[in-house]
This record gives structure tokens, sequence and C-alpha cells, in this order.
């Protein structure tokens, strides 16, 4: 069995261990009742997005010291899987606040500010995607950098642009103790998930590049 | 100091450039009014009667007029070092890529700034603004106009200080111009919101007093500035 292989069943159980945690043994919360375990995913969907972007932003910068093309994947790599845990906060934050506070969507401080992360990520991978070959690694790298820079005063200032209607930290930390353990376990499925998705991604990145070599040898023969 | 002369003869390049011609400055001119024009035609009959909400319709319109206008100058001040090689020109003469960065930055700056110095008195005019501001700052019209003038041009340097870098990059795929406002709009999010809140305060009470929004443009326009100032180098090498 490969190492990949072996992630993966980690993934897999930690994955069912959450849904275990988070619908058997914590606590129904007494006003929101049901509704409230999308909060296991939603949180741990958001934390997993920074550790995403951050490690982009880490790796366009080692690769703009270091030049070597395996950094730029593992950038691109976890990019994309930062826009995919943000679509999923995207998505489950309005389901919450449709029982939370009665409406779909509202400019909420929070909401507003992944929103423009999301944006921005996209815009990442549409700049990425018009680039010239050998331009591309460079650039996004750079990009990758000033995005992440980015991000926290984007969150400071949609903060206090808006009174904030999320939770704040205190109330989270008066979370009932098997929410609280609930909660830490779905964050640690989401991510070693997110490792494993991270892996695959980057081996179908390395493969393709792998590819494009074997083409252009067989394009000089001919 | 050689750097400083450098970054002065690159500015002086720059503003010969978009002065000889003048096409940039016309067609930003006019793009900016129709913006506002649009703005007025669209709320026109029904402009808020609430100064304060009258207000943040100007501040509204002004930055979007300006983000806009500033994309036209920045696309069009790349395709113009990216053609015929010119980009590699200036390098041959052993500029530094960093002062050739806060050239760049200075020189929109200066041309956004005069653009935002003509626009903004009409915008007003035309969105019916001057009219209804409160007796405070009516008595100090001229001073809350450079007040006003001010606070765009600090987030003008902000937008310039990520617009550059962001353009340098995009103005590399051959005819996606666009996807300048695409990537730059999204990053440029704080300042926006910090420079239409600023605007909003100047016109309702003539001050920024315990305002902080402020704050957040400037620190902005210096995190931006020093890292694109670092980040530049590889923008340009490609």
């Amino acid at each position: 069995m490969t190492r990949v292989q072996l992630i993966g069943i980690l993934a897999t159980l930690c994955l069912f261990m959450a849904l275990y945690f988070v619908f058997s043994y914590a606590k129904v919360e007494a006003t929101m009742l049901e509704v409230q375990k999308i909060f296991y995913f939603h949180v741990s969907s958001a934390f997993t997005v920074f550790i995403a972007f951050g490690v982009t932003c880490l790796f366009s910068i080692l690769y703009l010291i270091k030049r070597k093309d395996r950094y730029d994947m593992i950038a691109v790599a976890s990019a994309e899987l930062g826009i995919v845990f943000c679509t999923i906060v995207l998505l489950t934050g309005p389901i919450w606040a449709r029982y939370a506070w009665n409406t779909w969507w509202n400019w909420e401080a929070r909401l507003t500010s992944t929103l423009i992360l999301w944006l921005m990520y996209i815009a990442y991978f549409i700049l990425r995607s018009a680039l010239a070959e050998e331009t591309k690694r460079v650039y996004s790298a750079v990009l990758g950098i000033i995005a992440y820079l980015n991000v926290p005063i984007v969150y400071f200032s949609v903060e206090i642009w808006q009174g904030n209607l999320h939770p704040s930290t205190d109330t989270k930390m008066n979370l009932h103790p098997t929410m609280v353990k609930a909660w830490m376990i779905s964050w640690l499925a989401l991510s070693v998930l997110y490792v494993f998705l991270l892996v695959l991604r980057y081996q179908t990145e390395r493969l393709k590049s792998q590819l494009e070599t074997i083409q252009y040898q067989q394009m000089e023969k001919t | 100091m050689k750097g400083f002369r450098q970054i002065i003869w690159l500015i002086r390049k720059d503003l010969a450039l978009q002065f000889r011609t003048k096409d940039t400055l016309i067609l930003i001119f006019v793009f900016s009014i129709l913006v506002v024009l649009i703005f007025s035609f669209a709320f026109g009959p029904i402009f808020p009667d609430d100064p304060e909400d009258r207000a943040k319709l100007a501040a509204s319109v002004l930055w979007t007029a300006f983000s806009f206008a500033g994309i036209i100058t920045l696309n069009r001040s790349f395709d113009l070092e990216r053609a015929n090689g010119a980009i590699q020109g200036v390098r041959l003469t052993g500029v530094d890529p960093s002062n050739f960065y806060l050239s760049k930055v200075i020189s929109t700056l200066v041309f956004l700034t005069m653009l935002e110095l003509i626009v903004t008195p009409i915008a007003l005019q035309f969105l019916e603004v001057l009219d209804v501001l409160p007796a405070i700052v009516q008595e100090r019209l001229l001073l809350t106009l450079l007040k006003l003038i001010g606070v765009l041009a600090i987030g003008t340097l902000g937008f310039c200080a990520v617009g550059v870098i962001v353009s340098g990059i995009s103005t590399s795929t051959h005819g996606k111009e666009s996807l300048l406002s695409v990537v730059l709009l999204p990053l440029i999010f704080p300042v926006i919101m910090a420079g239409a809140k600023c605007s909003v305060s100047l016109l309702t009470t003539g001050g920024l007093e315990g305002n902080f929004w402020i704050s957040i443009l400037v620190v902005y326009s210096l995190v931006f500035l020093a890292s694109a100032y670092l980040l530049f180098e590889f923008v340009i090498e490609g």
C-alpha cells in the first residue's frame, strides 16, 4: 500500500469519526436544534481555508527563492483546495444564516470577507490560465503572496465596516464540552482530507508536467 | 541619491508620454464623466433627500468612477511599456526594478489625482450634493473639497501600489487586458471601502475626527508599497 492510500484511508476514518461525534456524541443545541450541526463543518472548513491559502503563500515565497517547479505545483494545488473549502464555507454559511438570522444572505462581516477572499483566488486562477507558460509560475507566485497579505486587511476592514452578527470568540469558548470535542474532531478530519487531496493534486500536477516533457521530446524527434 | 535621480527621470518620462499625446487623459476624463452621468440618470428622479444618503451616493459614484479610470490608465501605461519591448529598453539602462515600480506608482498617482481634481467638483454638482451639504460643511466648502481630494489621493496611492504590480502581470497576457479589473478589484476592496467611508464622513461633517478608516487607507498603502517594492523584480523579469 502506498503512502497516499494510507492517508486516504486515514481521511475516510477521520471523516466517519467526525460524523459520529457531530451527530450522536455532541449535544443538540437548545435554540437552533439540529441545524446547529452545520457549524462543525462550516467553521472547520473556514479554518482549513486559511491553512490552504497560507500554504499557497508559503510555497509561492519558496518558489520565488528556490525556483523549483514542485513548489509551484504545491502552491497551485493548495490554492485550488482553498477555493473548494471556501466554496463549502460560502454554501453552508447561508444555510446557517437562514435559520439563525432568517435570511439567506446579508452583508454580514465574515460572509462578505469570505466572498472577497473567494473572488481573489478565483482571479488567481483566471490570471494563471491566461498567462504564457514561461511566466506563469513566477507571476502566480507573486499574486499568491499579495493575495494572502490582503487577507487580514480585508477581514479587519469588513469587520469594522459592519457590526458583527457572528458569534464572538467568547461564545465559542462557552460551547458545551461535547460540542468542542466534536468540533475539534471535524476540524482534524477536514485537515487530513485537505492533506490527502493536496498530495493527490500535487501528483496530478507532476504527471501533467512529465507528460508535457514527453510530448515536447516527441515533437523534437519528428 | 542615484536611485532618487532614476525615479525622477522615470516619472518625467511617464508624464511626458502621457501629456504629449493626451489621449489617455481625455479618455479617462470622458469615461469618468460618463460614469457619473450614468449614475445621475439612474438615480436622478430619486436622489435621496437625506444629506447623509446623498453623501453616500456621491462617495460610491466617485470611487466607482476613479477605480475604473485607474484601471484604464494602468492598462494603457503598461501597454506602452510592453509595446516594442520598451520595458526591456528601460531595463538595459540599468534601472533598478524597484525604482521602476516606485516611479510608475508615483506617475500614475499624479495623473489620477489630476483627474480627481477636475472630476470631483463636476460629479458633486451633477449628483446635486453641493446644495444639500450641511451648513458646517458649506462654510468651509473649499477646505472640505481639498480634504476630499486628499483622501481620494491617499486611496489612489493604495490603488496604485497594488495596481502597478498586478497590471505588470496582467498586461503580459496578450489581448486580455480586461483581466486586470477581475484581479485588481477584489484586491483593492479595503481601499474602496475605507475611501468611501472617509469621503462620506468628509461630506457630512467636514472632517475626519475619530475616523479610523483613514488609518486603514494608510496602512494598506504602506503594506502593499513595501511588499510590491520587493516583489516587482520578479514581475519585470518575465
